[in-house]
């Protein structure tokens, strides 16, 4: 009933916005609402004369659903530690009406704002509106500390989607991840919000408490002691349980591991994300960190003795991996080529760690790191084909 | 013997494959030639509306190679010659007379045969309009005549949806396959190669030639496929590809004298009210084999496979190489959020449906396109779905910036329309990469 009237709507609204309609300029803010609410009508114009199932739209909601258990704990996890930080008594509703409060806002700020721009630049530029927005738009606010003001987001987002896409051709066409230009672009111009030892605050009315995210308290490890025991001897007790249940600060999606490998499953089963990406940035990370392990000496930066667990579960690493990595349009496009893409991710993220004291959190500058050298692994994968089949042709 | 086993492509599951029964269906008042089934060439005509022709008689030429002739396949009268846009020649129809009369070229025994040159054959055939049954690649094109191949290659199996068997097509005609062979010898300097699944007789009781055999998923029966793992075509060179059934069609002409008449053909598809073989008179209407379809059906007719066949209208004809006719329903339902359905029943290349955890044998398929035009997003799909040392995203994107030498680098030389089509099947962004594919190869033809 209520789908046939839209239906209706629909029908009825389409030739104002078909050539020669009043509101032709926006067909492809209608198409847009149009093929969210109802799929095509369209046939094959010519072979092939059928298509697979799977269109972007989809595509892209199989990430969203991937998010959806980190979004969950990040709402739920951004209540408790406001909570806590408040000294109010701690329920779980409370706790999760806490992170709603807090956590709503941001992803409503970031889907409005950065889909304000993608409509326009959709009409500017005549094209279809892409899907893929849902995904940088959900991924943008999981990648900031609860405490990041609205307006903030408001530029992070604007900044990631204009300079990061669009200024590039549009969606395919970015060299960055959008998200993670917009995420750097917050860092590099508020540094005191995402430092990881600044105040922690979960609500922005309420008086700032210090308690530190894992990476800030192991990289102020003094020199000579161990970096577990002092996440271990830290207020809020750091070990590998919290790591895996996420319930300390951090940013919004990034701190449970379980809730994000729930999310990996999905993208792995469903096909959704590439393997090689994600396989191949936790073993670079792996013998980058073993690597440390073997050459650190006992005065050594306590930093290099940290066991790899610690480090996969600490941080944006395993967010950064499942969900940044993979993304299509920024990683490498040959399978040779994303085995070295993912390496090389995996290693940056370690060396930034440990060797670079003033970045505690490696995945971000990594992952951007790896995006600009994801067309070189591709080139040379490509160029080395072409060779092959020249010298084939000499033979 | 080689034993290839293809892993990447998937066979698409489709009902409606055609029953192994073959329909001796009579022959038909009208006919048609269709230039348009031949790639690439530029009809001159030779007759006009009132003519009278018998079967074998040229009814056009190619400009360009003016050997190439293109002949009548019945004896009649030219009843109407159908023109398109500035006056292209959509198709030629002739009102048979039923009396089956047709030019005459000499008759060949078989030891006439293993005792001919090249040269005369190839002389027959250019006269008699058989010649295009022999292809080339690159490029897909009619085979020159005076450029040896440098092997020459016949395909067994087809695994592309719906396919008509070509083991079934040339059944109880095995002999002049074989002859074919030694025939097909002549023109190469090279081996013959044999590609099938291993398991026929026809296969194992072949001798003189090289055979391979290929297992695995679509599109694992594409000559393209074959010759790209035998004997991959490099700037210069070519090979032939040769269908059994056509091969049959060529024997049966040099052996009589009497050009075919007659062709076998499979009907289809989940719309197609009888899938099963057809015997039909070569250019036979469709509404001949297709059997009865309901005035109102909005159902689509394709000359070949859903992956690259073409298009047609219910008044329309079956074109010289069209061995296939796939029935299948039109889809323009709009479906409420479709795009987040469960989808148990819907097929995908992709994990990304229920129907992935419960699959069945076969699905219903229909023209809807699933999905608006996106920009590119490289998702890795379609290195998973081509199985050849090919990066099938960057020879699409140096086909788009028309960037020849980049192309030849990439291998456009060793695709056609049919090897990356399953690439266009799974593309999320629902981008027409089969006319894409055709654009480099046309412009590669022309200037490469």
């Amino acid at each position: 009933m209520i789908v046939k009237m839209m239906r209706k709507l629909f029908d009825t609204l389409r030739p104002y916005f078909e050539e020669g309609g009043r509101f032709h300029g926006l067909w492809f803010l209608f198409e847009g609402i149009e093929s969210f609410t109802f799929t095509t009508g369209k046939v094959t114009d010519d072979a092939p004369h059928i298509r697979d199932h799977l269109d972007i739209k989809r595509l892209m909601s199989m990430v969203i659903i991937a998010l959806i258990p980190a979004i969950l704990m990040g709402i739920y996890n951004t209540g408790l530690q406001g909570l806590i930080a408040d000294g109010i008594s701690v329920t779980f509703w409370g706790a999760v009406f806490r992170g709603l409060r807090v956590v709503l806002p941001i992803i409503i700020v970031s889907y409005a704002v950065g889909g304000f721009w993608e409509v326009l630049f959709a009409v500017i530029r005549k094209h279809e509106i892409n899907e893929g927005f849902l995904v940088t738009g959900m991924l943008f606010p999981l990648v900031l500390p609860p405490n990041t003001p609205l307006w903030q987001v408001a530029l992070g987002i604007s900044f990631g989607v204009v300079i990061g896409k669009e200024v590039f051709g549009g969606t395919g066409m970015n060299i960055f991840n959008p998200t993670l230009v917009g995420r750097a672009f917050l860092f590099f111009s508020y540094p005191s919000g995402f430092s990881g030892s600044a105040p922690y605050m979960a609500a922005r009315s309420v008086d700032a408490v210090t308690s530190a995210t894992p990476l800030a308290v192991a990289s102020a490890t003094p020199a000579g002691e161990s970096v577990t025991t002092s996440l271990m001897n830290f207020s809020l007790n750091y070990d590998l349980k919290t790591f895996l249940t996420g319930l300390y600060p951090g940013c919004i999606g990034e701190t449970s591991a379980i809730a994000i490998l729930l999310g990996a499953l999905f993208l792995l089963i469903t096909r959704t994300a590439s393997w090689r990406s994600m396989a191949g940035t936790v073993i670079g990370a792996f013998l980058t960190v073993s690597l440390f392990n073997i050459l650190a000496k006992p005065g050594s930066n306590p930093m290099m003795h940290l066991p790899f667990q610690y480090h996969i579960l600490m941080g944006g690493f395993l967010f950064g991996t499942v969900f940044m990595v993979t993304d299509p349009v920024s990683a490498a496009m040959t399978r040779t080529g994303k085995w070295f893409y993912g390496l090389l991710i995996g290693v940056m993220t370690i060396l930034i760690r440990v060797v670079n004291p003033a970045y505690p959190e490696g995945m971000m500058l990594a992952i951007l790191f790896g995006n600009l050298f994801a067309p070189l692994f591709d080139y040379y994968v490509v160029k080395t084909n072409m060779k092959r089949r020249l010298n084939r042709a000499q033979q | 013997m080689a034993e290839i086993t293809i892993t990447r492509g998937f066979d698409i599951p489709m009902t409606g494959q055609a029953r192994k029964e073959l329909d001796i269906l009579p022959d038909t008042p009208l006919v048609a030639v269709l230039p348009d089934a031949f790639h690439n060439i530029k009809p001159k005509l030779l007759v006009q509306e009132g003519d009278t022709v018998l079967a074998g008689t040229p009814l056009f030429f190619d400009k360009q190679e003016e050997r190439f002739h293109f002949c009548s396949p019945a004896s009649g009268t030219i009843k109407t010659i159908h023109y398109g846009e500035r006056r292209k020649i959509e198709h030629i129809i002739i009102e048979t007379d039923g009396k089956n009369k047709h030019v005459s070229f000499p008759a060949r025994s078989l030891k006439d045969l293993e005792k001919a040159n090249p040269e005369d054959l190839q002389e027959d055939l250019l006269k008699a309009g058989l010649w295009p049954l022999l292809r080339e690649r690159p490029f897909n094109r009619i085979a020159r005549p005076d450029k040896k191949p440098k092997s020459i290659f016949i395909s067994l199996i087809d695994t592309a949806p719906l396919a008509a068997d070509p083991l079934f097509l040339i059944q109880g005609k095995e002999d002049l396959f074989i002859q074919g062979i030694t025939c097909l010898k002549k023109f190469t300097d090279g081996p013959v190669h044999i590609c099938g699944n291993g398991t026929t007789d026809l296969e194992k009781s072949l001798k003189g030639v090289e055979k391979h055999v290929f297992t695995g998923p679509h599109p694992a029966g594409n000559p393209g496929v074959h010759i790209h793992h035998i004997d991959p075509v490099n700037r210069g060179e070519s090979v032939w590809v040769v269908r059994p059934q056509d091969l049959v069609l060529i024997m049966s002409f040099l052996t009589t004298g009497v050009y075919p008449q007659r062709i076998r053909a499979a009907v289809a598809g989940e719309a197609a009210s009888n899938p099963r073989y057809v015997e039909i008179p070569w250019g036979a209407p469709l509404t001949q084999a297709m059997g009865k379809i309901s005035k109102d059906a909005d159902v689509r007719l394709i000359a070949g496979n859903v992956l690259t066949g073409e298009k047609k209208e219910k008044d329309g004809y079956f074109g010289f190489y069209d061995t296939l006719l796939t029935l299948i329903p039109e889809n323009r339902e709009r479906r409420f959020l479709g795009w987040i359905t469960p989808g148990l029943k819907a097929f995908s290349y992709s994990k990304t449906f229920l129907s992935a955890l419960f699959p069945q044998k076969s699905y219903s398929f229909d023209t809807n396109r699933h999905g608006g035009h996106r920009a590119f997003v490289q998702t890795g799909l379609f290195e998973k779905v081509v199985p050849m040392d090919i990066y099938p995203d960057y020879l699409i994107r140096s086909i788009l910036a028309e960037d020849i030498p980049e192309m030849e680098a990439l291998g456009l030389y060793e695709v056609v329309e049919e090897d990356l089509a399953l690439c266009a099947y799974v593309d999320p962004s629902k981008n027409d990469i089969n006319a894409i594919v055709r654009q480099g190869l046309d412009l590669l033809e022309r200037e490469g």
